[in-house]
């Protein structure tokens, strides 16, 4: 049985959904914990944080819930186990809520993004906006005197950083005859709390493009594992050329190789023990007849990075992903998905299978990602690579597009991300593209952000930033 | 009754274009091709290749056996199609010979391991000394033993070579492809090249 909570478990509070009872004077809020180490399947912790009606925090305490294996077995059910009650000696207080100390909400700011301009929501000459986002910012300041008895806050020493209480709803039916001065302890817990069970959510819950984005962002964020990696030595069998690196410095330093009248290449794996060391980027060096990367089709590998050079004394690079390009992102799934302890191990499933593109698009360097949307579709692309008579078709059909639709090897980056695109689309493949940007590039502050293009209105292409 | 025969003929009139595929060149582009129509060798383009075509260089020989075949259909739409099969002896050794499949009748288009109909213009695929509106055609080329490359032949007809009749053959690298293992190929058994051919 799981011992309770200590600060050991790297408990965090989860801030997605949040229970709010507003009772007579007081508020209940309470929050899923989540932790490290708790398993979902024996017990579960909720924390409940009490305050007055202008933020000041009443008490806070730590419910643990054991399960039953009724509501194991069927969690659509109320809940049924055990209670537990625990003094909160997890978080700090001073953190929770940290502006609701001080400050009120003193005004609300709307901005709406409209989806063929981020600008606003208003309408212009000849287009309709068909969805939108809008966000509310609540501006936090000085609380009035009257919610302080009549003393004006000074908001000069509050240094405070933390982020403003969510939302939720809940309704309350308290005994009045409770005092506000209880102090709970495990043998003696308050019973005038309000509160209601908030097991952990289904694990995953993360939308596609939500895991294609993790796994991009840890593509390029600055090393986001463990350094130094045996497979970076340079006398490790894997790195016979000393150009081995890790998976960011081989996608950002590609553009460097564009000049080259050969392709330059990464597998990006995770070798045994990578949850100790991590992921790094093997090179693979061109075919000296095809002046490209074929890419060996190992276990452990999840993704390739390349380039198409915009050299082309010995060959002809279309500088946008190819077919079979495309297609290798499946092989590299469907033989790393076979490996037991690579797919345990693997947090978001075919999002981290990827294909990294770095090409000279109308004179500028651009970096894409293929990713899968739905392995199912993408899936019946092996039928078609079992066809020769298809697979030429299917070929024919992206590259004349490119010809025809791109300028061939002369486009703009618009102009071959809607080829990809519309192809993607019409023959319903099953997999996303992906944009790679910098900003702060040439600085030490540089960082890479990544955004799914998608087809939108006309000529269009829009975005969804991860 | 004059009005109903006028009627009756305009209604089988009207049912009988719409019953007719659209016929289109040989150089529509694939995204360009509606369902249901004839992709047509509206010049007989394909017909030059047709016939058995051999290279020699001392003891290597590459051989290749090429058919022409009529408004087939496939999936989508009707074309005219070029399919056939080969042979590679490198110094003296027989290297690959899928020729002996041609009297398989058992076999559909599909199984051919030469076969397409796609025009090629200009200085594509490494010919530099194309002119701008010469008209070549593109297959695919499958290696029985190598199935995961990704390969196609290019033929040239050369016009000016007519005793015998000669074309040349590119075999290169339409995609890069996943080895199935590490030391596998990458080259299909037909080395990747040109190769100056004669009708036998």
């Amino acid at each position: 049985m799981q011992s309770r909570l200590t600060s050991a478990d790297s408990a965090t509070i989860a801030t997605d959904d949040i229970l709010m009872i507003e009772r007579e004077d007081k508020i209940f809020y309470t929050f899923r914990i989540e932790t490290t180490t708790a398993s979902a399947t024996e017990s579960f912790y909720n924390l409940l944080v009490v305050t007055n009606t202008i933020g000041d925090i009443d008490n806070v305490k730590i419910f643990e819930y054991i399960t039953s294996d009724v509501w194991l077995e069927d969690k659509s059910l109320p809940f049924s186990g055990h209670m537990k009650l625990h003094e909160n000696d997890i978080f700090n207080e001073n953190d929770l809520f940290a502006r609701g100390v001080k400050e009120c909400i003193t005004g609300i700011r709307t901005k709406c993004r409209c989806n063929w301009d981020e600008a606003h929501c208003g309408p212009a000459p000849g287009r309709v906006c068909t969805s939108w986002t809008k966000t509310v910012t609540a501006i936090y300041g000085p609380c009035p005197p009257e919610l302080n008895n009549g003393e004006p806050i000074d908001n000069n020493d509050d240094t405070s950083t933390g982020t403003g209480g969510g939302g939720g709803s809940g309704t309350g039916d308290g005994d009045p005859n409770n005092t506000d001065d209880c102090q709970p302890t495990i043998d003696n817990p308050c019973d005038d709390d309000e509160t209601a069970v908030m097991p952990p959510k289904p694990q995953n819950t993360k939308t596609i493009h939500q895991k294609n984005c993790e796994e991009l962002n840890k593509l390029t964020s600055p090393p986001a594992y463990n350094l130094p990696n045996p497979f970076l030595d340079d006398d490790n069998t894997t790195n016979s050329l000393g150009l081995n690196t890790t998976a960011r410095l081989a996608i950002i330093n590609a553009d460097q190789s564009l000049d080259n009248s050969v392709e330059t290449g990464f597998g990006l794996f995770n070798e045994s023990n990578y949850q100790q060391w991590g992921p790094y980027a093997r090179y693979t060096s061109a075919n000296g007849e095809t002046h490209g990367v074929d890419f060996t089709g190992f276990p452990t590998q999840y993704g390739t990075v390349h380039t198409h050079p915009s050299n082309f004394t010995l060959r002809k690079w279309i500088p946008m992903f190819s077919l079979d390009d495309i297609f290798t992102v499946l092989q590299i799934r469907n033989i790393y998905s076979s490996i037991d302890y690579l797919n345990n191990n693997n947090q978001n499933g075919d999002a981290l299978f990827v294909s990294v593109l770095i090409a000279n698009q109308g004179g500028v360097a651009q970096t894409y990602a293929i990713k899968i949307e739905d392995i199912s579709k993408f899936q019946n692309l092996l039928n078609i690579k079992n066809n020769k008579k298809k697979w030429k078709k299917l070929n024919k059909e992206l590259f004349n597009k490119y010809i025809d639709e791109a300028d061939d090897h002369l486009g703009s980056s618009t102009q071959y991300q809607r080829v990809l695109l519309e192809f993607i689309q019409e023959n319903d493949l099953g997999v996303s593209l992906y944009k790679m940007e910098q900003t702060n590039a040439g600085t030490p502050q540089v960082q890479e952000t990544w955004k799914k293009l998608k087809l939108g209105f006309g000529d269009t292409i829009i975005d969804s930033q991860c | 009754m004059k009005n109903l025969f006028f009627t009756i003929s305009m209604l089988l009139l009207a049912l009988s274009c719409k019953a007719q595929s659209p016929i289109v060149a040989l150089d529509t582009y694939e995204h360009n091709i509606l369902d249901g129509s004839y992709v047509k060798d509206l010049n007989s383009e394909l017909n030059k290749f047709v016939g058995t075509w051999i290279f020699t260089d001392g003891t290597t020989s590459f051989t290749l056996v090429l058919q022409k075949y009529e408004q087939t259909f496939n999936d989508d739409y009707y074309e005219d199609y070029l399919a056939g099969e080969y042979s590679y002896i490198g110094n003296g050794l027989a290297i690959v010979n899928t020729l002996p499949s041609l009297n398989n009748t058992q076999l559909s288009l599909d199984d051919r391991n030469i076969g397409g109909r796609y025009v090629v213009k200009g200085p594509d695929h490494n010919c530099a000394d194309c002119l701008a509106n010469e008209r070549r055609i593109d297959l695919y080329f499958s290696d029985p033993n190598r199935e995961y490359l990704s390969t196609g032949i290019v033929l040239r007809y050369l016009v000016n070579k007519t005793n015998p009749e000669k074309i040349t053959a590119t075999i290169y690298v339409e995609g890069n492809v996943m080895l199935p293992y590490e030391g596998a190929s990458s080259s299909p058994s037909v080395p990747y090249g040109t190769y100056l051919m004669e009708k036998q």
